[in-house]
C-alpha cells in the first residue's frame, strides 16, 4: 500500500518568523493567530511549503535528517509522522490521494 | 513659547477658559479645566512644553471638570472628558491630576493608531540605545525606569512605546513618570534631585505621584531612537539583579500580550515585533535592589542578538 502523501492547505497562509534558537513563529493570514513552532514543526512547514508535490513521511525524514544531528531514524520518523497528523487535525495539511 | 513662560493666572485662566493647547511630542491636546490641581500639576510637570497656538489643529480635546451634579460640591469628584464624552467614572477631586494622566494615557491607548502600541517604558542609554521595558502594571517597570532616568538615560516614555510598525523606530512621548506606593520613596531616597510632584493618596492605584520629565528628554522629543534591548523587569524583594536571555519567539508573544492594538495591524504587527525582537538583545529581569539594577543596565552589551 502506498504510504500517505502530504501538502499544506494553503502554502501562501503562513508567514514565518527567522528561525531562531529553540522556537520560532508563525503568523496565520487567515486566522490572524500566531503559533509558537518547534524546530521539527518548522523545518516539515519548510519542506512542504519547497516541494514540488506532495510529500510522503520518509520523503520529510529524509530532507530533515540533514538538519538534525545524531538522530535516531526511528524516533525521527515518528516524530514526523506525529507532526504531519497534528497539521492534518489543526487543518494546516491535508492527505492526498498518492 | 513655553509653558513656564506663562504667569500662574494666565496657566489658570486658559486653563478656565479657551483651554491651554500644549505640544506633548507627537501629540497636540487642548486642556481645558477650571480644577486647580490640574493647573498646579500641569505648571510644575509641563513646564518645558510648547505651548501652541489656540487654533491648532488638536489630537484630544480633553477636559478635567466636576460632574454636573451634587458632587460638584459635596465630596467633590472630577471626571475626565474627551471631546465630551467621560470614558471613566467620576473620580474624587485631589485625584484631579492624576485622572488628567490616566485620560491622555486612555486618548493615547484608544486612539493613536498610527504607531503599534506596547505597555511599555522606553528610555536611551547615552550611546544611543534604547530598551523597551515591557511589563504589567505592579512589576517596578516605573521605578526602573525612573532610576535609569535619574542617571542620565533619556526618557522617551514610561507607560507607551510607539513603534513605527514599518521603520520599526521609537517615537518618544516623554511626560510624567508615574511612581506608586512603595516606588516613590525608594524614588526619593534613590534620585533626591528628582523633581516629584504631590502625592495623590488612596486612589484605585493606591498613593500615586509623578516626576517631571528631565528638560533635556522633553527637548530631544523629537528624536526618535531604535531598540537595542526587550527587557520584561519583574520587581522581587531581595532578587540579585540578573538579566536572563529570553527567547526572541516568546518576546513576540510577550510584547503582543503588553500591546494595545497589535490584532488591529494584523501581518504587519507581526512583522514589526519579529522585526524588533530578531534586532535586540531580549531578557527577563528580576531585581531587588535600584542601583545595582542601574548599573546592570549601564552595561548591557550593545549589538547582542
Amino acid at each position: 500500500m502506498a504510504a500517505d502523501r502530504y501538502r499544506l492547505v494553503d502554502p501562501d497562509r503562513w508567514v514565518l518568523s527567522p528561525q531562531w534558537t529553540d522556537e520560532s513563529l508563525a503568523y496565520d493570514r487567515a486566522s490572524a493567530d500566531t503559533h509558537v513552532l518547534s524546530p521539527i514543526a518548522r523545518d516539515i512547514i519548510e519542506a512542504l511549503r519547497s516541494a514540488e508535490r506532495a510529500s510522503s513521511a520518509q520523503e520529510l525524514v529524509q530532507a530533515l535528517a540533514a538538519n538534525v544531528e545524531d538522530h535516531d531514524p526511528a524516533a525521527l520518523h515518528a516524530a514526523v509522522e506525529a507532526m504531519l497528523l497534528e497539521f492534518v487535525r489543526l487543518g494546516l495539511a491535508e492527505r492526498t490521494n498518492p | 513659547m513655553k509653558l513656564s513662560d506663562l504667569s500662574e493666572s494666565s496657566l489658570r485662566d486658559r486653563l478656565a477658559g479657551e483651554g491651554l493647547t500644549l505640544r506633548i511630542a507627537p501629540v497636540a491636546a487642548r486642556i481645558r479645566s477650571e480644577v486647580p490641581a490640574v493647573a498646579e500639576g500641569l505648571r510644575l510637570h509641563y513646564a518645558d512644553y510648547e505651548l501652541l497656538d489656540g487654533e491648532a489643529f488638536c489630537d484630544f480635546h480633553i477636559r478635567i471638570s466636576p460632574p454636573a451634579n451634587l458632587r460638584r460640591w459635596f465630596r467633590r469628584q472630577v471626571r475626565f472628558l474627551h471631546d465630551g464624552i467621560s470614558p471613566f467614572e467620576p473620580m474624587p477631586w485631589e485625584h484631579a491630576f492624576p485622572v488628567f494622566e490616566w485620560g491622555l494615557n486612555w486618548c493615547m491607548a484608544n486612539h493613536f493608531h498610527q504607531y503599534l502600541m506596547i505597555h511599555a517604558a522606553v528610555i536611551e542609554r547615552a550611546d544611543g540605545r534604547a530598551a523597551i521595558l515591557a511589563a504589567p502594571p505592579g512589576s517596578g517597570k516605573s521605578t526602573l525606569c525612573a532610576g535609569l532616568v535619574a542617571r542620565g538615560w533619556r526618557l522617551l516614555s514610561d507607560e507607551l512605546a510607539l513603534i513605527d510598525p514599518r521603520a520599526l523606530t521609537l517615537t518618544p512621548i516623554p511626560r510624567p513618570i508615574s511612581l506608586k506606593n512603595e516606588s516613590i520613596e525608594v524614588i526619593r531616597r534613590f534620585a533626591p534631585a528628582a523633581v516629584l510632584g504631590s502625592v495623590s493618596h488612596d486612589t484605585h492605584k493606591g498613593a500615586v505621584a509623578h516626576i517631571k520629565p528631565p528638560r533635556e528628554s522633553v527637548r530631544r522629543a523629537a528624536e526618535k531612537a531604535r531598540a537595542a534591548w526587550i527587557v520584561f523587569p519583574r520587581y522581587q524583594a531581595g532578587a540579585p539583579a540578573e538579566p536572563k536571555p529570553f527567547l526572541k519567539a516568546r518576546t513576540v508573544l510577550r510584547l503582543a500580550e503588553n500591546a494595545f492594538n497589535y490584532a488591529a495591524f494584523g501581518e504587519t504587527g507581526f512583522r514589526a515585533l519579529v522585526g524588533l525582537a530578531d534586532a535586540c538583545g531580549c531578557y527577563e529581569f528580576s531585581y531587588g535592589d535600584l542601583g545595582e539594577a542601574v548599573r546592570v543596565f549601564d552595561a548591557l552589551p550593545a549589538g547582542e542578538r
